[in-house]
Order: structure tokens, then sequence, then C-alpha cells
């Protein structure tokens, strides 16, 4: 039977999400990434719109490949590195189609939009099959 | 990058400062000394922009508070000094600019002049930013001789973020190495440019030596045109030079103000080198290594 339970009741909702605003230090971001247990943090503009997502991995990767001064990076704005067009979920979408797309696109967490495209949480890949054991689908 | 327009009102000759627009220059005594002076240095500078087809912001300043003294010359004071500055833009139809120190002075300078200038010592002060964000006049923010390029973008956010103006030109003056020495590191243009507006360089306070004659300030002037050339070179959109008829007798920086004699030749090179960079630019396409 397929289970009906919908993103937006499970989404962790901000601000439990740590957000970054766009124009914040990179090093803001790292801060974040550092903290959040997410494995990535996302990233916003002073509308809520999703403007990227910057994941360990990126973080990684940019740490690896930077030629400039460390305080520079730390200083340019987070927007300058974030993934520009992260996989993004509707809190209308159901859990299990959600967990199908991040099986198949190999990535752990998105952000959540409403109808109106503003960020309102991010759905973690752990969190989502916790629900669906704890609800005893699987 | 943005474009900055600089002009309050249809009593001058507005002036664009932008990628790929007429190199602009910024020019001027150090300090107001006397309303005659002034008239004749305005006169002198636009006798010879105007003869090369150069956009000029006139600069001055009515009260230096940067001095190394406190026996030094501190200008003529906000109140003649805005009065000066209204009667040369009315009367050479040139837009004018002027720094402040004090957020207190930054309504009425507003008031006068097209272009409010943030003293480089002060570029993070955020009284002075908000102040001159609310002038609602574009901004010519100096970086700080101590300040790295690339934290000039918290400057600016301060005055975005804090009053809503965006109309911004970063200029680099020189970094300090070690004490009473600067030096330009030209990697700060195009880092600055990358904050997304248009940059200005300062080419004779970039030969300063700070207060390296006790109480003074020193400079080497020889270094002005070489340092000019490079910098437009590297692709500025604006130059800041201050300038007067008799420097080792003026009031403020006597060391580094270039004398208005040579000043022609090497706004000649700097005209000709921009419109190069213009043009190879049109025909190669922008820098793209990596």
């Amino acid at each position: 039977m397929q289970n009906k339970m919908l993103l937006k009741d499970v989404v962790v909702r901000f601000p439990d999400v740590q957000v970054v605003n766009e124009e914040d230090c990179f090093f803001d971001a790292i801060k974040v990434l550092n903290t959040n247990r997410w494995g990535a943090v996302f990233v916003v503009n002073t509308a809520m719109k999703v403007q990227g997502i910057i994941t360990d991995g990126d973080a990684r990767k940019i740490m690896a490949t930077n030629n400039e001064p460390l305080a520079q990076l730390n200083s340019e704005p987070t927007s300058k590195y974030a993934n520009k067009s992260p996989t993004v979920f509707l809190e209308s979408m159901s859990v299990v189609e959600s967990l199908k797309i991040m099986n198949e696109k190999m990535f752990l967490c998105a952000p959540v939009v409403d109808s109106e495209g503003k960020f309102i949480g991010a759905v973690h890949i752990q969190h989502l099959l916790r629900e669906l054991i704890n609800n005893g689908t699987i | 990058m943005k474009i900055v327009t600089i002009g309050n009102d249809d009593k001058v000759k507005k002036v664009k400062i932008g990628k790929n627009l007429p190199l602009v220059l910024i020019a001027g005594p150090c300090a107001l000394e006397s309303r005659d002076h002034a008239f004749k240095m305005a006169d002198k500078i636009l006798t010879i922009t105007t003869k090369l087809d150069i956009p000029l912001v006139f600069k001055s300043c009515y009260d230096k508070d940067c001095r190394s003294s406190v026996k030094s010359f501190h200008g003529v004071g906000i109140d003649e000094g805005l009065k000066i500055f209204q009667e040369i833009r009315e009367q050479f139809q040139v837009p004018v600019t002027s720094d402040f120190s004090d957020p207190a002075w930054a309504p009425a300078t507003g008031e006068v002049v097209d272009l409010v200038q943030v003293p480089a010592y002060l570029c993070r002060q955020t009284s002075i930013l908000l102040a001159a964000g609310k002038t609602k006049r574009p901004i010519h923010l100096k970086k700080g001789q101590y300040m790295s390029p690339w934290n000039m973008r918290n400057s600016v956010r301060k005055i975005i973020d804090g009053t809503g103006n965006d109309e911004i030109i970063l200029t680099d003056r020189g970094t300090f190495f070690g004490y009473n020495m600067l030096v330009n590191d030209f990697r700060c243009l195009p880092i600055m440019q990358d904050i997304g507006f248009p940059v200005c360089y300062d080419s004779t306070h970039s030969i300063q030596l700070p207060t390296s004659q006790g109480s003074v300030s020193g400079g080497q002037r020889e270094f002005i045109p070489s340092l000019t050339r490079a910098a437009v070179a590297s692709g500025v959109q604006a130059l800041f030079m201050e300038t007067h008829d008799d420097p080792d007798n003026a009031l403020s920086d006597p060391a580094t103000q270039i004398d208005i004699k040579y000043v022609e030749k090497i706004l000649r090179q700097a005209k000709a080198i921009h419109e190069l960079n213009i043009s190879l630019s049109s025909e190669l396409g922008e820098d793209d290594a990596k």
C-alpha cells in the first residue's frame, strides 16, 4: 500500500533549519555547515527564495581547488559558491516520491518550498526513512 | 557592473562612471584653501579636461580632520566650504565632491555636493557609512590603507543594507606596507570590481609616505605617472588626483599633490590607455584566464 504522507507533514521547518543569505560571507555558510548536522547549508535571498545549496562535498571541492588567500575566500558572498540549481521539493509532494528522487539522483537532503516557491524548511533522507519506519510502512 | 551617475541637477554636466564608459577624473586641491584658490584650480583643471574631453568631478575638502598634527591647517570649515562648492558647481557647471569626517556634517554636505566621499581611514565606520548613504547622493568609498579589497564588501553592504543607497564607487589609495609606507596591490582593482561597482584609482595618495616626516606626511610624486598608467591599464573606470598650482606650499598634503603643470601629460596617457583597453576588450573579449 502506497504511503500518503506528504512532505509538509514531516518537513523540518525554518528556523529549526538554519539558512544563510546569498550575500552572507562564505565563512558564515561554513560555520552553519560545520554545526547544523545536515551535511548541507541552504542559501536564500531576502524574500526567502532558494538561491542554492552548499554541501559538505561542495565545500571540500571549493577548499581543494581554491587559490585565493583564505581570508578572501571567507569574505566572498555565499552566492558565488552555491550550487545554484539544487533539486527543490514542493511541500505538497509525497514522502515516497521525494525518496525516489533522492535515491535516483543520489543526494541526501533538499530544501522544501511552499506553492509560492518560498523556503519553508528542509528534508533529509534519514528523517524521511525514520518517518516511514515509525509509521510501519517499511 | 553598476553605472553611477554624478550630478544632482541640470546646473552641472552629468558624469557617468562605469564599464566601457570614458575614463572619469575626480580632481582638485586637497583642501579648499580659499575661494579664490579653489576657483583658480577649478578653472585650470577644467581647461585641461575640456581640451582632452575627459569628464570631471571637482574635488576638494572643507575640513581636514585626518591631519598628522593638531597644528596643521584644518580647512575653511563646513559653512564657508559648502558655499565655495556651491559657487564652483554653478559657475563652472561641473559636479563637485567633498569628503566628511563627522556623521553630523553629512546632511548639509549632501545638500550641496554631487558625490559624497567617505575618507579611507573611516571606511568601516558604520555611522559614517550610514550618514553617507542617507544623503541619497552617489558615494565615493575609499578603501582604507589597512583594509583588504575583499573586506570592502562589508562596507558596501553596510551602506546598501542600512540605507538602500547603492550608487557607490570604490577607490584604491594604497595599502600599508609596514609603517609609514604605502604600496599598490593592483590585484585589488579587479577584486573590488567583482563587488559590482566602478573602481577608481587615487594616483596621488597612493604615493604617500604617511606621517613619515615627523608630524607631516611625505610622498614620492615621481611615481605618480607610472602608477597611473599601470592602474588605467588594469582597467579602472576613474582616476582621482589631488593637484595644486604650487604643491610645495600647499596648506595640506604638499608632498602628494601633483603640480597642475604635469596633469595634462598624465591624463593624455591615461585616456589613450583607457581607450585602448576598451577597444581590445571589444576585439578580444573580457579577461578569461583561470
